[in-house]
């Protein structure tokens, strides 16, 4: 698998590249420039099979450059969707400025309405998969978030099944009669389309039920856990038998991080225990132990990046009044108020509340925080 | 060892299923077909309400797939010439079922495969459903009578480029014979004669692929958040009562009974098969 530099074709067309190879593309994906690191003249050009209205077409040659450009784009929008599946040799796709690797038994989509570059490094084998945007429904919001990413059948149950019934498709288009073959390729459309769901986190059309379900007991189980060292990407993914990729992907949908959250709700429960009004205050160094925090400075670091302040500001300033403040997340109806202590507010009788208010006398970076507080108040 | 597959199902005794089989080991033989053999890389189609007669499996380990007939869309004249035989997996929609089924009953996910919500689940059935129903369509058109329009190879070719070309545009409400012609540079009376054969005219004939489209997207089941009326009009219908009342000459039922149907979960496991080493045991 020579790796070769491909040239730079400039403003003029490259001459390696027959007029054939262009007039597929154009017709079948969207007009592109293709770049092509030696002569295209040894490969045949892609001849397209067609299954109800998905256009197949199965690409082989050595390195080739790929590109919609924003002029192409401009001087003739398109109005299909392709799902491209690598079969070997490795490319380099990007789109809405995602870049990814696309390796054999990976697959991506390619939305030719927005500008793209898929470069293929080396001798490859790819199959195109083309329909009608309009069919797949899927809206341009989502297909901007699809673009430059590759989905691997281990992301998933619809990746698993799906990215190979796509790729056999191609051997199989040939074999049915025409009428099989429309029905064939509205089935094939069901796949992209589960395909497109699952990589976008959606479960399949209710607003990502089962996703933010997922989400729910994903964050359940870490509040669970918080105390547990062991608690990492690695060990939560396998305790919901989900890779860490989709862990991953699932919490950036909730616009965070695994590690962020894990990191932001110890932090809660230590500035919970600093404040606590026991006879003998918990040490700093303690209480950062007991969480997680290996490290004094890093432990300082993180909470203030987190509350605003030191943790030996958060445990010095107490309130006045006998209310024992509550801090942190709105503790669920579910989760029972412990034992109240001695009588008018021992150390835990607040933690049963479902306020989470904090004084103006707080520091002023604190009142603009909000800690999951669903009332809206601070 | 004989007796049909256990019909037992989450929906209760009686409901009519399809039953999709093979062998992952040794292969069974059917008395009504004694010279042949489902072995592994051969599907059976069972029809739970049409009895198989003895079936005899040595050695086998079976895949089966069980579909409440109710959600195929698929007509019983189809389903009577495809079930209680043996059918080639190495080819067409069956050998893009074999992998799937094989893939599922083993559980032969790569690891760290995401759990589907029940959503997936039941879109996932469908999928499959349709399928099946593929593979049954796929049957029944294999017969001998089966006659496709044109009587040259030059015909039959310019009618696949109408039906390429038309396949693509079927959303297109504008869609109008003369319009069609024109494209193809052909007259009208040719066009349709071309489609002559197969359902009258070319204005069925789209009519018919537009109300499958629409029979696909309405039968997703992904939570009946899709309106019938915004399918119709994806696909060209201009009057949905039109709409509704071709849908229900055509499937039997109307639009929003099909979505309703498809929608429902019919219990834990749904599509998944069994897996092997319970499966086929259970014989009467």
């Amino acid at each position: 698998m020579a790796q070769t530099t491909l040239r730079n074709a400039g403003a003029a067309k490259d001459e390696t590249v027959p007029r054939r190879w262009e007039e597929v593309f154009a017709e079948y994906v969207a007009p592109v420039r293709l770049t092509a690191g030696g002569p295209l003249s040894g490969h045949p050009a892609p001849t397209p099979a067609h299954l109800g209205c998905l256009t197949l077409l199965e690409v082989e040659a050595g390195p080739l450059r790929v590109q919609r450009t924003p002029r192409l784009v401009e001087a003739g929008p398109s109005d299909r969707i392709v799902l491209a599946l690598q079969r070997a040799g490795v490319a380099t796709l990007t789109q809405d400025g995602r870049n990814t690797a696309l390796e054999p038994g990976g697959a991506a989509f390619v939305d030719p309405q927005r500008p793209f570059s898929l470069e293929q490094r080396e001798d490859f084998r790819m199959l195109l998969l083309s329909l009608p945007s309009r069919v797949l429904g899927v809206p341009t919001a989502g297909l901007s978030r699809l673009t430059g990413l590759q989905i691997r059948r281990e992301e998933g149950v619809a990746a698993a099944l799906g990215i190979p019934f796509l790729d056999r498709l191609a051997l199989v288009a040939e074999q049915v009669p025409p009428g099989v073959g429309e029905t064939l390729a509205g089935n094939s459309v069901e796949w992209i389309a589960l395909l497109a769901d699952e990589a976008l986190g959606e479960s399949g059309g209710t607003g990502g039920d089962s996703r933010r379900h997922l989400a729910q007991e994903i964050r359940a189980h870490i509040d669970q856990n918080l105390g547990d060292a062991d608690l990492t990407p690695g060990r939560i993914a396998e305790a919901h038998h989900i890779s860490v990729r989709y862990l991953h992907r699932l919490f950036e949908k909730e616009g965070t991080t695994i590690g962020r959250l894990i990191q932001q709700r110890r932090i809660e429960e230590c500035a919970r225990e600093l404040v606590r009004r026991e006879r003998a205050s918990p040490t700093i160094s303690a209480v950062a132990r007991r969480w997680g925090f290996q490290n004094a400075t890093h432990f300082s670091r993180a909470f203030k990046q987190v509350l605003g302040v030191s943790p030996r500001q958060w445990g010095l300033s107490r309130l006045p009044e006998a209310e024992p403040l509550v801090v942190g997340p709105l503790v669920e109806e579910s989760s029972p108020p412990r034992d109240p202590g001695p009588a008018g507010g021992g150390p835990d009788a607040g933690e049963g509340s479902r306020a989470a208010r904090w004084s103006s006398t707080r520091s002023d970076s604190v009142q603009s925080y909000d800690l999951h507080d669903r009332a809206g108040q601070g | 060892m004989a007796g049909t597959p256990s019909t037992g199902s989450p929906d209760g005794p009686g409901t009519r299923e399809i039953v999709l089989c093979t062998p992952l080991r040794g292969s069974l033989r059917l008395a009504s077909e004694p010279t042949g053999r489902v072995g592994a890389g051969h599907l059976l189609l069972v029809d739970s309400h049409r009895p198989l007669g003895t079936v005899s499996a040595q050695g086998c380990e079976l895949i089966l797939l069980r579909i409440p007939r109710r959600l195929l869309p698929c007509g019983d004249d189809a389903l009577a010439c495809s079930t209680g035989r043996g059918h080639d997996g190495a080819k067409g929609t069956a050998a893009l079922l074999l992998p799937l089924l094989r893939t599922l009953a083993t559980r032969d996910f790569p690891p760290g495969v995401s759990p589907h919500g029940p959503t997936t689940a039941v879109r996932l059935r469908n999928v499959l459903a349709d399928l099946v129903a593929c593979l049954v369509r796929e049957i029944a058109e294999q017969g001998p009578d089966v006659d496709r329009a044109g009587s040259g190879s030059a015909d039959r070719e310019a009618a696949d480029r109408v039906r390429t070309w038309l396949n693509s545009r079927l959303m297109d409400s504008r869609l109008r014979p003369d319009t069609v012609a024109a494209a193809h540079y052909m007259s009208v009376r040719r066009l349709h004669k071309l489609f002559e054969g197969e359902s009258g005219t070319i204005s069925r004939w789209t009519q018919q692929r537009r109300l499958e489209e629409c029979r696909r997207e309405l039968g997703r089941g992904d939570g009946g958040t899709v309106m019938v009326s915004s399918v119709a009009q994806r696909w060209g219908f201009v009057n949905a009562a039109h709409f509704s009342r071709a849908f229900r000459a055509r499937f039997g039922m109307s639009p929003r009974a099909w979505r309703e149907l498809r929608a429902e979960s019919t219990g834990g496991g749904d599509a998944v098969p069994r897996h092997p080493e319970s499966a086929g045991r259970s014989s009467r």
